[in-house]
C-alpha cells in the first residue's frame, strides 16, 4: 500500500480519523504520519497520543453528562471521560472510536472478583508460590511473628523438597 | 538496587523484564480528570487503603510527601508513571521490593500494576490479579456488563489490561530491522517503541513492546498474543545476533569489547552512554564474546545508574559529581570482566 500523502513510499501506519460522524481511515508512511501528528513512536503508534485526531469538532449542539457536568466538546479536546456515566452520555459519539480502536464493541475478559485461569507451566508455579512465601517469611521476621515465621520456613522447605 | 531483578530470569538475554497494569476505577465516583472535592479524593484513597493495608506487605506513600528526586528515582525505575508523578493527589502502595503496587489517583483511579524479570507474562498477571481481587473486596467497580471496566481514556475500556516487555534488541536495532518489527507486531494489536527517552533511537536499543487492544479480548487472549508475539521476536533477534556475528567476526568482537574498555577505566559517564555501552556488552555476554557477568546483573546495574537513582539513594544532585559517581559504579561492576 503506497502512503495517502507522499504517494511514494510505502505505508505502515494506519490512522483511523473520526470527523463529522465519519470514520475515515488514512494510509500513510512513517515520515508523513510524523509530520501529521508529531509524538510519533519509531513506527508504532500509541493509541493515546493519536486519540486527539479521533475527536475533530462535530456538530453544533453541546452534549453534557448529567452526572458529571463534562461537555462533549472537554471530551473532544481530551479523549478522556469525566465519569462511568459518560459512556453513556456520549455513546453516539464514543462507540465509533471505541469500534475503530478495538475493532470491538463487547467484552469478552473477566468481571469484578473473577479469578482468570492461566495455564502456568509448573515451574514458574513453583516458582511464583517460592518467591511469594519468601516475602511473607521476610514480613513476619521483621514484624517479629516468629511463629508465622516459622511456619512460612516450613512450607518452604518442603516446596523445595517437592522440586527445587 | 532492583530486587525483582534476577539473575537467570527465562529469556533474560533478549528480555529485561515483563510488566503487567490493570486500569480500575470506582462506581459513582467522578474520573481523575473531573474529580474535585476533597471528600472524593479521600474515598479514594481510603478505598485502596482499608482493603490492601491489612495486607502488612503493603506501604502506603503520598506523593506529596515525596522529593522530586524520590518520585523521578521511582518514575526511572518504572515503578510509577509521568502521569502519577504529575498528579498533586496521588499516592502509592507497593510491596517492599516495589514489584507490585498499586498507583491511585494516576490517570484512573487506580492502577495495579506487576513487574517479573524476563519473560514471566502468566506470573506477572497472577500477581497484579491477586491485587484486584483484593480492592474489588472494599471497591465497587466502575464497571459495565457490555464494555467492560470503563476508564478515563477509552482506549483502555474493557479488560483495562496493558500487558507490556522490555526487550533488548541490539542486533535487530543495528540491522535495522525494528520497522518490520513494528509493522508486523502492529498487525496483531500490539505497538513498539523505545524503552527509554522519547522520539528517534531509542537509548541502548531497549524496546518496549505491548498490547494496545483491550476490549473484546480476553486476559488470557491478550498475554498469549503477546508471549507468541515475543517469540516471534526472539527468535528473529536472535537469529540476527548470530548472523551479525558470523558476518562481522572480530570487527564486532571489538566494539565490544571497546565498550567493556570504557565501562572498566572511564572516570565520568553519562546515563545515555552508559546505556549504550551497556547494551554493547550485554549483546556480547550473549554471544559468549563476553563472560563473568549476566544478563541480570547488566540489568540492574543500568537501573542503579539512572540520574535520580544516583541522586536520591547517594545524594549526589550535580550532574558532574553524577557522572563521576555512574563511572565509579561502573568501574565496580565491570572489574570481574574477562575474555577466553
Amino acid at each position: 500500500m503506497i502512503c495517502d500523502d507522499c504517494m511514494k513510499n510505502n505505508a505502515t501506519v494506519h490512522l483511523t480519523t473520526f470527523s463529522n460522524g465519519q470514520v475515515k481511515t488514512v494510509h500513510l508512511c512513517a515520515q508523513c504520519a510524523a509530520r501529521r501528528n508529531k509524538p510519533v513512536v519509531l513506527a508504532g503508534f500509541s493509541f493515546n497520543d493519536l486519540m486527539g485526531a479521533f475527536y475533530e469538532a462535530g456538530g453544533a449542539e453541546e452534549t453534557v453528562c448529567e452526572k458529571c457536568g463534562m461537555s462533549l466538546s472537554d471530551f473532544q479536546k481530551t479523549g478522556k471521560v469525566g465519569c462511568a456515566r459518560c459512556y453513556e452520555s456520549f455513546r453516539d459519539s464514543l462507540m465509533p472510536v471505541i469500534r475503530s480502536i478495538h475493532m470491538n464493541e463487547r467484552h469478552t475478559g473477566k468481571r469484578p472478583g473473577e479469578t482468570v485461569r492461566l495455564d502456568m507451566d509448573k515451574d514458574s508455579e513453583h516458582e511464583l508460590k517460592k518467591e511469594r512465601l519468601a516475602r511473607e517469611l521476610k514480613i513476619a521476621i521483621s514484624t517479629e511473628n516468629f511463629e508465622e515465621a516459622a511456619r512460612l520456613r516450613d512450607e518452604i522447605a518442603l516446596l523445595e523438597k517437592e522440586g527445587g | 538496587m532492583p530486587e525483582w531483578l534476577k539473575d537467570g530470569a527465562p529469556e533474560s538475554d533478549v528480555v529485561v523484564s515483563t510488566r503487567i497494569r490493570l486500569a480500575r476505577n470506582m462506581m459513582d465516583m467522578p474520573f481523575p480528570p473531573r474529580i474535585r472535592t476533597r471528600e472524593q479524593i479521600e474515598a479514594v484513597h481510603a478505598g485502596a487503603a482499608d482493603s490492601l493495608l491489612k495486607c502488612p506487605e503493603f506501604r502506603y506513600t503520598r506523593l506529596s510527601g515525596l522529593s522530586e528526586v524520590q518520585k523521578r528515582a521511582l518514575l526511572e525505575k518504572n515503578i510509577i508513571s509521568g502521569d502519577l508523578m504529575d498528579s498533586p493527589d496521588g499516592a502509592i502502595i507497593m510491596n517492599e521490593d516495589e514489584s507490585v503496587c498499586l498507583m491511585i489517583l494516576e490517570e484512573d483511579h487506580y492502577r495495579i500494576q506487576a513487574i517479573k524479570s524476563g519473560l514471566a507474562l502468566s506470573a506477572a498477571y497472577y500477581e497484579a490479579e491477586t491485587l484486584d481481587n483484593m480492592l474489588s473486596e472494599g471497591v465497587r467497580y466502575a464497571y459495565d456488563g457490555t464494555l467492560g471496566f470503563l476508564t478515563s481514556c477509552p482506549t483502555n475500556v474493557g479488560t483495562g489490561l496493558r500487558a507490556s516487555l522490555m526487550l533488548h534488541l541490539p542486533a535487530l536495532t543495528a540491522a535495522k530491522g525494528i520497522q518490520r518489527i513494528s509493522a508486523m507486531v502492529g498487525k496483531v494489536g500490539m505497538t513498539v517503541r523505545g524503552a527509554f527517552g522519547e522520539g528517534s533511537a531509542a537509548a541502548g536499543s531497549f524496546y518496549q513492546i505491548s498490547n494496545q487492544v483491550t476490549l473484546g479480548v480476553t486476559e488470557k487472549e491478550i498475554i498469549t498474543r503477546l508471549q507468541t508475539t515475543a517469540g516471534k521476536v526472539m527468535d528473529f533477534e536472535r537469529n540476527t545476533r548470530k548472523e551479525l556475528y558470523r558476518n562481522l567476526g572480530v570487527s564486532l568482537e571489538d566494539r565490544i569489547w571497546r565498550s567493556v574498555g570504557i565501562l572498566r577505566n572511564a572516570r565520568k559517564v553519562s546515563d545515555a552512554e552508559a546505556q549504550k555501552l551497556i547494551s554493547d556488552v550485554a549483546f556480547g555476554v550473549s554471544l559468549n564474546i563476553v563472560r563473568g557477568l549476566t544478563a541480570g546483573t547488566l540489568y540492574r546495574v543500568m537501573m542503579d545508574i539512572r540520574p535520580a537513582v544516583i541522586a536520591e539513594k547517594y545524594g549526589i544532585i550535580q550532574p558532574n559529581q553524577r557522572d563521576v559517581f555512574r563511572a565509579n559504579i561502573l568501574r565496580d561492576t565491570f572489574r570481574e570482566v574477562y575474555d577466553l
